[in-house]
């Protein structure tokens, strides 16, 4: 009787203290979510009571071209960040693994972009990205000046439908770096030594011993890294708020999240904006299954 | 169990009764108390600089109102909207927010917002001629008036007057037409060093706003956005497409104005940088650049078209219809339009006050800039912009078009046509279908 009193008191205390978590997860992210669902079925103001239209949102969703042109734009975003952002990261990280004096410092540098807010470090580079005072703009006309060239007219980043998207993906992989760097740095020391000696002693050149042994050694967190990443990605949306406001232009940058921001705070339709949403959800899960399905052929377990 | 455990144990039960106790309690009532004392709360947007004199100016409302207290809820423009709307959803908006008229059938038909009309008249004290039409008329439809007067807007021609002296340039003319107005931007468009690129600018004729940028120019080219009743677009008519044609021709004909790529795409203004001459700018602007001391500016009234007119607005405070303190809310957007406050706007240059005689006071009037007073006949004789439910949408939608043509994508009849199909759909939603 003793020791199932001790289990109890065990389980009540256990209950209560992650209770808290448990609330929060279910008030502010499960509730959410399953009240989208259904409210996904509704039109609805969030003034006036919600009015059941059945699959008229999704009808109206695949009918949209502009739902299309954003999620275009959206995979456009995934499919130009996430690979060169994760090979870029795995450079640094490699670099950051070696025995360099203030290597410390080197890490911080590189992971401050990731503790600085998104708005900030959007607000900066759009100043970059300016054809006018733009330190970018500044940088390409200097070097056609010592190159004896005659300088090219100025480079609207942000405002040619050709190089907005562009311009946003390369803020966003820089703002990444320091984040999967850190994550796979952890990785890289958790490689064990012994391994690279033992492939040294064999005869096995840097590329080999980076295939054979970098690469199958991280694997789990590589895995781990790119579906964090495409989750992420495809819910792009602050550098757009920020940088090109409403998607300009001409709707180059309108990404799926803005779509649907746009459809709940400006338009006031919070039941269709919900089916985006859901939308949104059904494409990331998709994502990520095939993800797991293709765990199998290159993650080393 | 030891006795210490089961001690800690209670003492868990006990502190999560306690919890779900407080929890409970937090519901509170707030219905106004018997001696009439309460606590309001009013939202509005502004800078950081604004809350100290706000803050001040609620002291003397709340010293002429004893028991009541008002809690002030600064946001960013940008901010202010989204949270609003989150309020109202949750139905837990302030008892008095600042509104604009682009917005107010949105929520007013959607029963978020008290009607006035009674109240107004119904208010001895209250003399509702002594404010300006426009913003009256902003927020007064066929069922009742929805927010009190604070403030008016009017649009102007900010000139520089450094670059208009150095290239030799006369200063417009109250009376100035299109046509000298078209002379004037190009002899102020220059490439000194020849190296293709301007050096100064005559005008930068941009799209973002209907109000600042581009509403004035089709009225005056004898246009209108919407029809008489508000149910239909009629951008497409030669009229509109004509004030339309003219603006963007100034880019991409005449070469006057930046397009997208040559202005400046982010941060400050390019009036700012002093090298463009002309800019159309809301009389709320004046504030803004009268820190710039590298060159002279003034204001001259928009030029005439074929018809002479400028667009006007206001603003207004609104009181939530789910108000629990609606009569404590109904003396603060009195005192909003009252004279003192009136009297501080004024003073601030942020805004022109709604009430007749504080703006034709040397309160307002005097200071830089001299052509100040020109907002002031514009917002006699000026026009309100026709606003409905969905207003917002459908000046996006425009807005999406417009852009088009200024980057030379889109002819103006093209995205005249579209942008009216655009609207027409949008209006016949209305907002009872959301």
């Amino acid at each position: 009787m003793k020791s199932s009193g001790v289990a109890s008191t065990e389980r009540f205390w256990g209950l209560l203290l992650s209770a808290p978590y448990i609330a929060g997860l279910l008030v502010f992210a499960v509730g959410p979510i399953l009240f989208s669902w259904v409210i996904g079925f509704f039109a609805w103001d969030s003034l006036t009571p919600p009015r059941f239209v059945g699959f008229g949102n999704w009808t109206r969703l695949f009918g949209d071209p502009l739902f299309w042109k954003a999620l275009g734009n959206t995979l456009y975003f995934v499919i130009g960040t996430v690979p060169i952002g994760i090979a870029l990261s795995m450079l640094l990280a490699m670099l950051a693994n070696r025995p360099l004096r203030g290597i410390g410092f080197f890490r911080t540098l590189y992971f401050t972009p990731v503790v600085t807010s998104t708005v900030a470090v959007a607000l900066v580079w759009a100043w970059f990205y300016d054809p006018n005072y733009g330190v970018l703009n500044y940088a390409i006309a200097s070097a056609f000046k010592l190159a004896g060239l005659k300088p090219p007219s100025p480079i609207p980043w942000l405002a040619d439908p050709a190089t907005a998207m562009p311009a946003i993906m390369l803020m966003s992989v820089w703002k990444g770096l320091g984040y999967n760097m850190v994550i796979l740095l952890a990785a890289l020391q958790g490689v064990p030594r012994h391994l690279y000696e033992a492939a040294e002693i064999d005869g096995a050149g840097p590329l080999m011993r980076f295939r054979h042994i970098t690469i199958p050694g991280v694997s789990p967190v590589l895995f781990f890294v790119v579906t964090v990443g495409v989750i992420s990605a495809f819910q792009v949306f602050d550098q757009v708020y920020i940088m090109t406001r409403e998607g300009r232009p001409a709707d180059s940058t309108l990404t799926i999240v803005y779509y649907l921001y746009r459809h709940a705070f400006s338009n006031l339709e919070l039941g269709y904006a919900s089916t985006v949403g859901t939308a949104l959800f059904a494409i990331i899960f998709a994502a990520t299954l095939v993800q797991l399905q293709l765990r199998r052929h290159w993650v080393h377990t | 169990m030891s006795t210490f455990l089961r001690k800690i144990n209670g003492a868990g039960r006990g502190l999560m009764a306690a919890i779900l106790i407080l929890a409970a309690g937090c519901g509170g009532d707030d219905a106004p108390a018997p001696d009439g004392s309460a606590t309001i709360r009013y939202a509005r947007w502004g800078t950081p600089q604004e809350i100290d004199a706000e803050r001040a100016l609620l002291k003397q409302f709340e010293e002429a109102h004893p028991g009541v207290r008002v809690i002030v809820e600064f946001n960013s423009w940008s901010e202010y909207w989204t949270k609003l709307q989150a309020q109202f959803a949750a139905g837990t908006a302030p008892d008095v927010f600042l509104f604009s008229g682009t917005r107010v059938q949105d929520y007013r038909q959607r029963g978020q917002i008290e009607n006035l009309a009674a109240r107004a008249a119904g208010d001895p004290t209250l003399k509702m001629e002594e404010f300006y039409p426009a913003p009256v008329e902003i927020f007064t439809d066929a069922d009742g008036l929805w927010a009190m007067p604070r403030d008016c807007n009017a649009i102007g021609i900010f000139y520089n007057k450094t670059l208009f002296d150095k290239l030799g340039v006369e200063y417009p003319k109250p009376d100035w037409t299109w046509d000298d107005f078209l002379a004037k931007a190009k002899a102020l468009t220059r490439d000194e060093d020849g190296d293709g690129r301007m050096e100064s600018y005559g005008y930068l004729a941009a799209f973002e706003s209907m109000e600042v940028h581009w509403i004035s120019w089709v009225w005056q080219a004898g246009g209108n956005v919407l029809n008489e009743a508000r149910t239909k677009c009629v951008l497409d008519s030669p009229e509109a497409i004509e004030g339309l044609e003219f603006l963007a021709g100034l880019v991409l004909k005449e070469k006057v104005s930046p397009n997208a790529s040559q202005a400046s795409t982010f941060g400050s203004n390019m009036f700012l940088t002093g090298r463009l001459a002309m800019s159309s700018e809301g009389s709320w602007m004046i504030k803004g650049f009268s820190a710039a001391d590298h060159f002279q500016w003034d204001v001259a009234p928009l030029p005439k078209g074929e018809q002479s007119v400028g667009v006007v607005n206001g603003l207004g405070n609104a009181i939530y219809s789910g108000s629990k303190q609606k009569d404590a809310a109904w003396e603060l957007v009195k005192f909003l339009g009252s004279r003192p406050y009136q009297e501080s706007l004024a003073r601030s240059g942020t805004s022109i006050p709604a009430l007749r005689s504080v703006a034709e006071s040397p309160i307002y009037l005097d200071g830089k800039p001299e052509g100040k007073r020109h907002f002031l006949s514009q917002i006699e004789s000026g026009r309100v912009p026709d606003y409905t439910a969905g207003s917002t949408q459908w000046e996006a939608a425009i807005r999406g078009k417009l852009e088009l043509v200024w980057m030379g994508r889109m002819d103006v009849a093209t995205a005249a046509r579209e942008a009216t199909a655009a609207v027409d759909a949008i209006l016949a939603k209305g907002s009872a279908n959301p």
